[in-house]
């Protein structure tokens, strides 16, 4: 099986007129199609950077970036981010004005009764299609979030990247969003690449699961998820996993 | 929610005894009627020239003056920021530009305004983008710099290049800028095109509002000029504290709350 994405030994670092930070320093990953991969990491450990470096927001000095088998390293709609911030729909928008213009531009040959309906139907799916004619300030956090995600998927990319897309909801509503990216997941054949800082969550959502070390230039520990779907937090062998993630992690 | 309707009496009770110690200092007889005439004086000249005369004419060439400059100057001043915002360097050019050109008041340019176009329509309309452009290629810029850097993270993402980005993220974000431009390029150019009318009105072929004005005091016309500061006063309130409101509540939202 070809995988969905390749980064083999890719190292950035940020740098101004005085100064260069590295942050990655020959960091591999692959992620198989469909693959739900978490990274987790502490805060300015470089998990972000990775994932925009994935995305193609930012260059990356050495090494290769490959999709399926082609060489990225520009933005596309193939890699969509979903991003921490709440601020991610376009305030000048209604939320089904946010969805339709990548989808316009994603799906040209589609008439606008189609796009309709499409948009309309990942909009019910995350709950938010009595929503639509809002505009983003007359929503909630997690609505927003719920929007973004809803828009992401309806772009179908092949891969999802996930910055931390729960990190500031409160602890209820971040297992409904959880859930609700498992469920919406599953139904496609999208790959997903999911920053977070909390093991947890990590555990809830991966297949694969990897820890970033920023003592060693970002390189990655890959642990496989052991724990059968739907997974709970009170769940025989949880506990156990979770330790031995701390263990390397903290 | 209830101070407003609250506010609101107070304001009409206040302009009714503004007027009332007008009509009052009138009727003492102390003051001349070519200085102060009475309301009622004033209000007849008012519908006089409106219904009669060419006082709406004089409107609407002021205000066609400012809407046409405030459309020609918000045109350019994009311009001007777009190719800031693409040209670092030009963007420095364009700073040193707009500190130099911003300070100076519209009517201080008359002179020279005269020596290059004349007295006619082309040296107000010149007067008016001067007033216009200037404050907003600062809002655009403004509004330009400080937009969310995550839209612009998204336009990519959906595959925008520099002009799609442009375009679809940095214009949009900056409605609210844009508005605030607007509302000091109306103050200034509104202000500037009355005082040019009053020095140029007289010989340029269609006079607007600053030239009734002027021309009723030549004639000692005062319940006429009176009738003309009124319609400014007017003209002032329904466009600033109806108009812009307005439109400020709407593009409230435009920039998702960055600063």
């Amino acid at each position: 099986m070809i995988p969905m994405v390749s980064m083999r030994e890719i190292s950035f670092s940020y740098t101004d007129a005085q100064t260069s930070v590295s942050v990655l320093e020959k960091v591999s990953l692959t992620v198989l199609p469909g693959e739900f991969v978490c990274i987790l990491g502490n805060s300015g450990c470089g998990k972000s950077t990775l994932l925009r470096v994935l995305a193609g927001f930012e260059q990356y000095h050495e090494g290769l970036l490959l999709i399926e088998d082609r060489r990225v390293s520009s933005p596309s709609m193939d890699r969509i981010m979903i991003f921490q911030e709440f601020d991610q729909l376009f305030p000048w928008k209604t939320v089904y004005e946010n969805m339709l213009f990548p989808l316009k531009k994603r799906y040209p040959k589609m008439s606008a009764l189609e796009l309709k309906g499409y948009i309309e139907s990942y909009l019910e799916r995350a709950g938010m299609l009595s929503h639509k004619d809002k505009y983003p300030h007359e929503l909630s956090g997690g609505m927003k979030q719920r929007a973004a995600l809803a828009r992401a998927l309806a772009i179908r990319p092949k891969v999802l990247l996930m910055d931390e897309p729960f990190a500031s909801l409160d602890p209820k509503s971040r297992s409904a969003q959880q859930r609700l990216v498992i469920e919406l997941w599953k139904e496609t054949d999208t790959s997903v690449v999911f920053v977070t800082h909390d093991v947890g969550e990590a555990i809830i959502l991966s297949d694969t699961l990897y820890t970033m070390d920023e003592s060693n230039g970002g390189r990655l520990q890959r642990y496989d998820n052991p724990l059968q779907r739907p997974r709970q937090c009170s769940m025989e062998g949880f506990d156990t996993f979770s330790s031995m993630i701390h263990r390397t992690y903290d | 929610m209830n101070k407003r309707p609250r506010r609101t009496i107070e304001h009409v009770l206040w302009i009714a005894s503004f007027l009332l110690l007008w009509e009052l200092i009138v009727s003492t007889g102390f003051v001349s009627e070519l200085i102060l005439p009475s309301l009622l004086d004033i209000l007849r000249a008012l519908v006089d020239d409106l219904v009669g005369g060419t006082l709406l004419l004089r409107i609407g060439v002021s205000l066609a003056l400012v809407f046409g400059g405030m459309i020609l100057g918000t045109l350019f001043a994009l311009i001007l920021s777009i190719v800031s915002y693409l040209f670092p360097l030009l963007a420095s050019g364009v700073e040193v530009l707009t500190s130099i050109a911003h300070p100076l008041p519209g009517i201080a340019l008359l002179p020279l305004v005269i020596l290059w176009f004349g007295t006619g329509t082309l040296s107000i309309f010149f007067i008016v983008i001067h007033a216009v452009l200037w404050p907003m290629v600062i809002n655009f810029n403004a509004g330009f710099s400080s937009v969310n850097r995550t839209f612009l993270d998204i336009g990519r993402n959906y595959e925008y290049g520099r002009w799609g980005l442009i375009i679809h993220v940095l214009i949009p974000s900056s409605w609210s800028y844009m508005v605030a431009g607007l509302r000091i390029a109306w103050a200034r150019s509104w202000r500037a095109v009355i005082s040019a009318e009053m020095v140029f009105g007289v010989i340029g072929l269609y006079g607007g509002l600053g030239w009734y004005i002027f021309n009723k005091r030549v004639f000692m016309d005062t319940s006429g000029m009176y009738a003309g500061l009124l319609v400014l006063i007017i003209i002032g309130l329904v466009i600033e504290d109806i108009l812009f409101k307005r439109i400020e509540r709407r593009v409230k939202h435009s920039n998702g709350g960055a600063q």
